[in-house]
């Protein structure tokens, strides 16, 4: 049985359909779910993918609408039950603002970390460039990350990435939650902009809840599913990989983000 | 109420007419109640201050495009009279695909609110791709502003900031990349910017839908719907305001005229329209739709029902209304954004609403915004529509389908045009001079890199990104996810082209536009143009646009249809924008501005220009001749020439390596314009973060030696740089010979990062290019990073560079 996994579409999103594609080519089954559906239509999916866009405009902040929705209190339940969530961009910013993200084993629903505006020298937070991302200090423990070594490039694109933590305590947790970090391109770690594009704490990309099934990612593993959309001035491994394609065949394989996917539909398998 | 005009002088008229702000003349008016034969209800009034501004009836242009435009080569499925233009792409997974392409300008509104005026300018081409019934998958945006050094700096400097946020603002909200654009400074544009945006597309052919009600509406009954936004008075008289002069002081009153963008709503309601395209398919209807751009509901209403040969009868108090006590000429004539009309059969109309209102929750996802039935198409050809009963406007076909009348002579410029040819610059940089020439040539304005401003906008949403922004001479999408297919997009247009001389720059901006997508390795397919230009009452001004379009068409017939050559290369939807002229007197650089859209079967074997590897042989194309224009230098240029290439040369040569590029002969390739061979060969050698570590040594021996070294490096005559295996270079050169092309092969691709100029023996220079990479990458953050003064003291230094004949 193919696992199928709900993209959830809310007002403004607007990573969907490659979102979709990126997942049936990780061989699962993968299907639009709105926001407006019956929230207990959720309840048969095996996992749920929050794609990026900018859902009810960042109206007050990115993703902070979209996380009062019913269908967030669905996603919440399937998540204690070890339901894999994703969040990607937008859908990263939902799951933070909901505190699904970095989730509290108390089940107290305080919110423990944020994603502010990006902090860049002398200019407005909005920006997009391609990244490198390694595993954080967590990320054998979370599902999406367990057994990464290479350095995985894709692009960045939001105003609002910059992890941040409410209070020491969760500065002193963060890292273990930390399950995907900007980098350099040969893979070491990078806090300093351009390699962490954002300011964001501990060059933090990626944060997971405790028990490792709900990852919240700023950068889109999607749109580096295949090797042609990496781009030929790319340094790195995979750059050269695409340096060698000459033909639409050669590129039509499998590009960095499919690691994270196929995480995923290994996860869905046991 | 009726406006009491019957009977009075054209004077009178327009006297009453503009007490409520209508802007025709008195004699338009007069020959308005000819074709109706009555007095004119406000809401009539306001639908023919509309239809007949210079915006919507092409009343000065339209003679010119007749005479010049050619005819639709036979690969063009839909062209002007459509709100897109549509092409196939042939058969892609057992379907023929088709591309649909938009071209306008959102000028005016952007120099007087940049940010909402850029926005919206995205908001409406994208919505003329849409409504064709295809997804948009790329904008374009070709942007020219003032001189950031000029004495309007600021002013300059605030519009560049807006337009760039506001063009980032809509098409990253919407989720639709920015797949490329171009950015020219230039004095002229100091008071009045252009905004000339591009929108692409695909559909399945079967999915097109035509901006017409269909003729299923002679069987059954069919209704007009109304998508979107509730309507409101944002934007009345929007195009009329386009189609005037912008006066300084008018600008503030004018701001009530620029429409407001609204990308979170636009993509819900393109996510529903996606599930009305399904829909569509499903039931097997036939259907019409238009988007609301000038003129809102009465323009694209009346428009939609009239091209079908129908006419309407509507109930405006039906449609949605965002704010209390509008009245029927707002309702009817208000450019509130992100509107459709559809034509559908009445029997399915409230299925096919509940698409909207229903599925995707439009009233709760924004005030009042909905799908709703607000009236019917009829037979008989007359746009009716009343307000809570009330007949307010009952204009037939033939009375508004009238065209206003005005004379617009045409006259050359004097012999002298407005600037004379200069000389060119005196000296050779000389010795230790050629690095400091080279950084300033470089790191000017127009020669800088734009990597500051598309680092604001969202080039990989879609997932279909191939070649982005900065990393080819074209962009290039996969539109179709799995298949092999590339689509090339380019957009251009060099403003002081335009000001030199409006015939060549129309050639050139062709030219240029379908080299780009040559040297990405595909083939064109078609074009779309915007027509930039100044008061159309003034002779000389409109003599410029004539002669520019004269331009384009002998290049489009030049080059041809690449399908069929003798055929020319069509020009498949565009756009015509007159009175960019500030009240101070000064017009716009003459500017034509054109996209090209190419294929290649296999986007895997697209060119770019990044050097591939050392000891491969570079071949200079085209012939060189002493001609540059200033671009190369500051925005504020004092001389200039424009190069006047032969056509049928240039058709040859763009064939010739088209042909080498589809047999897989070339490593690479990059188009030779703006800047010369340096600006070709530093973007070869570098790209937006670093030296790529590879760089050439080229030999001015192999030309003849009419050009002096500097000249020759700045020469603009059109060409193409190729990168070539010496494997293949006996046989490149023997195919360029064969194909009669004027070529030189210059030099080699070497280890490092320099360029190194010889001649025969002797070495000219030797430019690092780490060194000028340092000041080229950053020379755009001044505009628009918060620093924004650490700009100025290097503006002038480019400024005084430029003026003193380029040496240093």
């Amino acid at each position: 049985m193919t696992a199928r996994v709900a993209v959830l579409k809310f007002p403004g999103s607007n990573c969907e359909a490659e979102s979709v594609r990126a997942l049936v080519r990780a061989g699962l089954g993968a299907e639009v779910v709105r926001w407006n559906e019956r929230p207990e239509s959720l309840l048969e999916y095996d996992a749920y993918l929050l794609p990026g866009g900018f859902s009810y405009q960042d109206r007050v902040r990115a993703g902070a609408i979209a996380a009062r929705l019913p269908v967030l209190e669905v996603l919440a339940t399937r998540a204690r039950e070890g339901a894999p969530v994703w969040g990607i961009c937008n859908g990263a910013q939902i799951l933070v603002e909901s505190g699904l993200v970095p989730g509290d084993p108390g089940g107290s629903e305080a919110i423990g970390i944020a994603l502010a505006p990006n902090r860049i020298a002398d200019r407005d937070p909005y920006y997009t460039r391609w990244v490198y991302l390694v595993p954080g200090p967590g990320a054998e423990r979370c599902l999406f990350t367990r057994g990464l070594t290479e350095p995985l490039p894709m692009p960045m694109a939001h105003g609002e990435g910059r992890f941040v933590t409410a209070d020491a305590a969760m500065a002193r947790s963060l890292p273990e939650r930390l399950a995907l970090a900007y980098a350099r391109p040969d893979g070491r770690p990078e806090t300093a902009f351009p390699w962490t594009p954002n300011g964001s704490a501990l060059a933090a990309a990626g944060v997971a809840n405790a028990a490792g099934n709900v990852l919240a990612l700023m950068p889109h593993p999607e749109r580096a599913q295949v090797l042609a959309q990496v781009p030929e001035w790319l340094e790195g491994a995979w750059g050269d990989r695409r340096r060698r394609g000459h033909t639409a065949e050669a590129l039509e394989v499998e590009g960095p983000g499919m690691v994270l996917f196929h995480a995923l539909a290994r996860a869905l398998q046991r | 109420m009726k406006l009491a005009m019957m009977g009075r002088t054209p004077e009178e008229m327009r006297t009453e007419a503009g007490k409520h702000g209508l802007r025709l003349t008195g004699e338009e008016w007069r020959q308005a109640l000819a074709a109706v034969g009555r007095d004119l209800t406000l809401p009539e009034a306001f639908l023919y201050d509309v239809s007949w501004s210079e915006h919507c009836s092409y009343k000065s242009s339209r003679a010119l495009l007749k005479t010049h435009l050619p005819p639709l080569a036979s690969h063009v499925l839909l062209g002007p009279g459509e709100d897109a233009g549509v092409v196939s792409l042939g058969l892609w997974g057992g379907e023929e695909w088709t591309l649909v392409v938009a071209h306008e300008s959102h000028n005016h509104p952007s120099q007087v609110l940049p940010v909402e005026g850029a926005a919206t300018g995205v908001g409406g081409i994208v919505r003329d791709v849409y409504c064709m019934g295809a997804d948009v998958i790329g904008v374009l945006d070709a942007l020219r502003f003032g001189d950031p050094s000029g004495p309007n700096r600021e002013r300059v400097r605030g519009i560049v900031r807006g337009v760039v946020q506001g063009v980032a603002e809509y098409g990253n909200a919407l989720g639709v990349p920015n797949a490329g654009g171009d950015v020219a400074f230039h004095e002229g544009f100091d008071d009045n910017c252009l905004v000339n945006v591009v929108a692409f597309g695909v559909a399945p052919r079967r999915r097109i839908i035509r901006s017409r009600v269909p003729e299923a509406a002679r069987a059954e009954e069919y209704a007009l719907v109304l998508v979107g936004k509730p309507t409101d008075a944002t934007g009345l008289g929007g195009a009329s305001f386009a189609s005037q002069i912008l006066d300084e002081e008018e600008a503030a009153e004018n701001r009530g005229a620029v429409q407001i963008h609204d990308p979170f709503l636009k993509r819900v309601l393109v996510e529903a329209t996606k599930d009305a395209w399904r829909w569509i398919e499903e039931h097997q209807v036939a259907v019409g739709c238009k988007d609301l751009g000038a003129g809102g509901l009465g323009g694209a209403s009346s428009e939609l029902v009239f091209a079908g040969g129908f006419g309407a009868e509507i109930e405006l108090e039906q449609v949605p209304q965002g704010l209390p006590d509008l009245a029927p000429h707002e309702v009817l004539c208000g450019e509130t954004q992100e509107r459709f009309v559809w034509a559908v059969p009445k029997r399915l109309a409230a299925e096919f609403c509940a698409i909207w209102n229903e599925r995707y929750d439009l009233a709760r996802t924004y005030p009042n915004a909905a799908a709703a039935i607000i009236g019917r198409v009829t037979e008989e050809r007359v746009y009716r529509c009343r307000w809570h009963g009330d007949l307010v406007v009952d204009l037939s076909a033939a009375a508004l389908e009238t065209l206003p009348q005005v004379p617009r002579p045409v006259a050359p410029r004097s012999e002298a045009g407005p600037i004379a040819d200069p000389p060119p610059p005196r000296e050779d940089p000389g010795g230790a001079g050629w690095q400091a020439w080279a950084e300033s040539r470089l790191a000017a304005w127009n020669a800088s890199s734009r990597a500051a401003v598309y680092r604001f906008y969202d080039a990989e949403v879609q997932g279909l990104a191939f070649l982005r922004p900065g990393e080819a001479a074209a962009g290039m999408v996969r539109p179709i996810p799995g298949e092999s297919l590339g689509v090339a997009v380019s957009v251009d247009g060099n403003p002081d082209y335009g000001r030199l001389d409006p015939y060549w720059a129309g050639v050139l901006a062709v030219t240029e536009a379908v080299r780009n997508v040559v040297a990405a390795g595909a083939r064109p397919l078609c074009l779309t143009d915007c027509l930039n230009f100044g008061n159309p009452e003034d002779p000389v001004a409109l003599g410029e646009l004539d002669a520019a379009l004269r331009g384009m068409a002998e290049a489009c017939a030049a080059i041809g249809a690449f399908a069929r050559p003798e055929e020319a290369l069509p020009i498949v939807s565009g756009n015509v924008s007159l009175y960019n002229f500030s009240s101070a007197g000064r017009s716009i650089p003459p500017s034509p501005i054109v996209a090209c859209f190419g294929v290649i079967d296999d986007y895997g074997r697209a060119l770019t220009p990044r050097l591939k590897e050392a000891g491969s042989y570079l071949i200079v194309t085209g012939a060189r001749e002493r001609v540059w224009g200033s671009t190369t230098g500051d925005a504020s240029p004092t001389r200039g020439r424009v190069p006047k290439p032969d056509l049928a040369a240039e058709a040859r040569e763009i064939r010739a390596v088209l042909a080498l590029a589809e047999a897989g002969l070339l490593r690479g390739a990059n188009d030779l314009a703006d800047g010369g061979l340096l600006a070709a060969l530093f973007t070869m050698a570098t790209d937006e973060e670093r030296c790529v570590g590879l760089g050439a040594r080229i030999d001015l021996a192999e030309f003849e030696q009419t050009l002096a070294a500097h000249e020759f490096l700045l020469s603009e005559s059109p060409g193409f740089v190729l990168e070539v295996d010496p494997e293949r270079i006996d046989q490149v050169e023997g195919h360029l010979h064969a194909a009669e092309v004027d070529f030189a092969t210059v030099g080699l691709v070497t280890p490092g990062t320099a360029i190194t100029v010889l001649r025969g023996d002797d070495q000219l220079a030797e430019l690092d290019l780490v060194r000028i990479h340092a000041r080229w990458s950053r020379r755009l953050e001044s505009l628009l990073y918060h620093n924004r003064g650490a700009g100025l003291e290097g503006a002038a230094d480019a400024r005084h560079d430029a003026r003193d004949g380029a040496s240093r």
